[in-house]
């Protein structure tokens, strides 16, 4: 079981305009399920190639397992991959793409019958050993790669948007399964994707990347609940955004005064006086009622925009009366219809605060 | 804006059929939406509809005229297909004002139409740019903008998100709903993606196998599912299955395999009757402990999975089956990895579907 460390990887493309790697550090631990979230073309793909030996960085080193392998070739580096782009062997059939690895490394072939067996008992295949690829259906073909992964007995698994290809039922099974094999195998895995629920409920730890920069390392739960960037915060999951300025404390708690003179207590400690900051909060933390409800605080006025209707919940646009606009997902059992008035309330010890961007709210939550 | 309607139609590809004697009637101005697995006909109605295919069978209406023998170019219609075939030698800016310019449409109307697409799909910045400048993700955008900015009467969208990022599909999901009204044109899209089609559409039609299983409000949609197989795909839900024991004043009373027993509302079957108990994961009511209950089911956490707003717990019941349960994240975190719990389901909660004839498992395959 490796271990995999990124020290000041760099890479550069088309002349070094685009940099895909930017001076990446990651440290991934043994036997870890570790994936990399990020916007299209922020360099995720390439950092795993780095890791795989297809490409080359221009500067840093790569360790596996405390060895340097700048200069190890891609076959020698024991690293098994899966793509999105599922490449069977066509004219093989399961059982001899199954075995392939274990071929080519000359195992005798009743041993090789038996790896086989396992690994298809394993992963639950279900399907005729003897077909051909072209006979399965997508999902089905990318489990039979990941089986032909597991029988190259490596130990370490680099999975490129695996799943991105496969219809929305086979990627949620899939993704469960993915998970369970890396850890019974006891391996070390690194998983890209855009997808951010995948990569959330997946996870050991997770890695935000924008413009080949590592933004944010952390445990689905702690980026989720506890971003340290505008970035991470608006990536992973939904986010309400709204710009203010931290004006006194209470009782050592920032208290911010959003447009229109609105003031909104909070739990932040001691961090930031009469500065401007972006204030955020998600919309499951929004609660909303037809009246004034006193158990709650932070309570403003507001009415219904829109709503958007996701099976038990729903999502509510809400304008509220200084004329900011967020998003509230609550339950589908209490409906409210566009234009009706209600009073939303921010519960403050869900109420993070950040400082104001540089460059401005707007390009900080740009995905490209 | 204008309705279409397909009486009959039926479209084979050698021993295939694609589409299997098809009914359908979409409104004026609707957002109607196709869903359905992998394979089930979608993109094949989709050009049936555009005249870019010709059904073997039946006809096609476009507000009452029969247009089976119109060529695609004279229906009038604005599409996105996967595979967007933007104009090369043309910048973003003059991709989505052709058809406009085309129409004679008044050049300042031009310029704010363009304007307001564009910024809509995020691409105002990139008006200057050519396709071939641009990432998959933006060049669907693009083909979306040019569909939307055509002035049709009716749009048809093949998945016009698909290549997009997880996190800008969901923002511009939000945003593709509000142009196509504004536009006012009809529109028909295709997706395997149940959420894009929950929050976008005014109907929804379910196809399987080239057929429609039904088609409905996403509310109605997703509270009633007429089969076990649209519950399936388009509620998160956990079906079990069972014989129904007795039927009182309540309802009926369903035994679990292994003997757990469900009460249910249900009065459509009868004792002895094979049923599927069908509970979303949402709906499904998790109490530490094993509690004292005569409708409690024990077992054990055997996975949870944290979504975001979610937290996703398997549970393994005493029977050996497994059941899935959606609580919100703020509730879910008191439970972890290998608690023993009791489940409940609130007979109000539940559907009873008769057992399929072909076997559950036939009727759960989305591939």
């Amino acid at each position: 079981m490796p271990d995999v460390k990124l020290v000041n990887i760099s890479k550069r493309y088309g002349k070094g305009k685009i940099i895909a790697a930017d001076k990446v550090n990651l440290e991934i631990k043994d036997g870890e399920y570790f994936t990399i979230l990020g916007p299209s073309g922020c360099g995720k793909s390439t950092l795993l190639k780095i890791i795989a030996g297809i490409v080359k960085p221009d500067e840093g080193e790569v360790y596996v397992g405390g060895k340097l392998i700048n200069d190890v070739p891609i076959e020698e580096r024991r690293i098994a991959m899966v793509f999105q782009n599922i490449l069977l062997f066509p004219h093989m059939n399961v059982e001899e793409n199954i075995g392939f690895a274990p071929r080519v490394k000359g195992i005798e072939k009743e041993r090789r019958v038996r790896i086989v067996e396992e690994i298809v008992a394993m992963l639950k295949l279900t399907l005729r050993s003897t077909a051909f690829p072209d006979e399965l259906s997508r999902g089905a073909q990318q489990k039979v790669s990941l089986a032909r992964a597991i029988a190259s007995e490596t130990n370490l698994f680099l999975f490129d948007e695996p799943l991105s290809a496969l219809d929305s039922r086979v990627r949620l099974e899939l993704r469960y399964e993915l998970r369970r094999l890396v850890k019974e195998l006891g391996v070390t895995a690194i998983h890209v994707t855009h997808d951010q629920e995948e990569a959330m409920s997946i996870s050991d730890r997770i890695a935000i990347m924008k413009r080949g920069r590592i933004i944010e390392v952390g445990s689905p739960v702690e980026l989720y609940l506890g971003p340290r960037t505008i970035f991470t915060a608006h990536f992973l999951g939904k986010m309400n955004f709204m710009e203010g300025t931290a004006k006194e404390l209470l009782n050592g708690e920032c208290v911010v005064e959003l447009a229109g003179g609105i003031k909104i207590k909070t739990r932040v400690k001691n961090k930031f006086t009469r500065e401007r900051v972006v204030l955020a909060i998600r919309p499951e933390f929004i609660k909303i009622s037809q009246t004034i409800n006193n158990k709650y605080s932070n309570i403003i006025e507001g009415k219904i925009v829109e709503k958007f209707y996701t099976g038990s919940y729903i999502y509510y646009k809400l304008k509220l009366e200084n004329g900011v606009e967020v998003f509230s997902l609550t339950e589908a059992e209490k409906t409210y219809k566009a234009g009706d008035k209600i009073y939303a309330s921010f519960p403050p010890e869900y109420i993070i605060l950040f400082k104001y961007p540089e460059e401005g709210l707007e390009k900080e939550l740009s995905l490209e | 804006m204008i309705d279409i309607k397909l009486v009959n139609v039926t479209k084979r590809f050698g021993a295939i059929t694609a589409v299997d004697n098809m009914n359908l009637e979409i409104r004026r101005g609707e957002l109607f939406t196709i869903l359905g697995p992998t394979g089930a006909g979608k993109t094949t109605t989709l050009k049936l509809i555009a005249g870019l295919l010709n059904p073997d069978e039946g006809e096609i209406y476009f507000d009452g005229q029969l247009v089976n023998d119109l060529p695609p170019e004279e229906r009038d219609v604005g599409f996105v297909f996967q595979g967007y075939a933007l104009f090369p030698h043309m910048t973003v800016w003059e991709n989505v004002t052709y058809g406009p310019l085309v129409r004679g449409m008044d050049p300042e109307e031009v310029e704010r139409i363009g304007r307001e697409i564009l910024s809509k799909v995020h691409l105002l910045e990139r008006a200057d740019s050519y396709p071939y400048e641009l990432s998959g993700g933006m060049q669907q955008r693009v083909a979306l903008a040019r569909a939307l900015a055509s002035g049709s009467k009716l749009l048809l969208l093949d998945e016009p998100l698909s290549a997009l990022d997880a996190r800008l599909r969901e923002e511009l999901r939000f945003e593709l709903r509000n142009i196509v009204k504004e536009v006012g044109a009809t529109a028909i899209q295709v997706t395997h993606d149940k959420y894009e089609a929950l929050q976008l559409s005014d109907r929804i039609a379910i196809l399987r196998k080239g057929k429609v299983v039904q088609v409905d409000t996403p509310i109605n949609l997703f509270t009633k599912p007429n089969s076990i197989f649209v519950a399936n795909f388009i509620c998160d839900m956990n079906f079990l299955e069972g014989i129904v024991k007795k039927v009182d004043e309540d309802g009926a009373i369903v035994e679990l395999r292994g003997g757990p027993l469900v009460r249910t509302l249900d009065r459509t079957h009868r004792a002895g009757e094979r049923v599927v108990v069908a509970v979303r994961f949402e709906d499904v009511e998790i109490k530490p402990g094993e509690t004292k209950h005569v409708y409690g089911i024990h077992g054990k956490i055997e996975r949870i999975s944290f979504l975001g707003p979610f937290i996703r717990i398997e549970v393994i019941l005493e029977n050996g089956e497994d059941v899935s349960v959606k609580l919100p994240a703020t509730i879910g975190y008191k439970f972890e990895l290998g608690d023993r719990v009791t489940i409940y389901f609130e007979p109000a909660k539940i559907i009873v579907y008769s057992y399929p004839r072909e076997g559950l498992a036939e009727e759960l395959i989305v591939e």
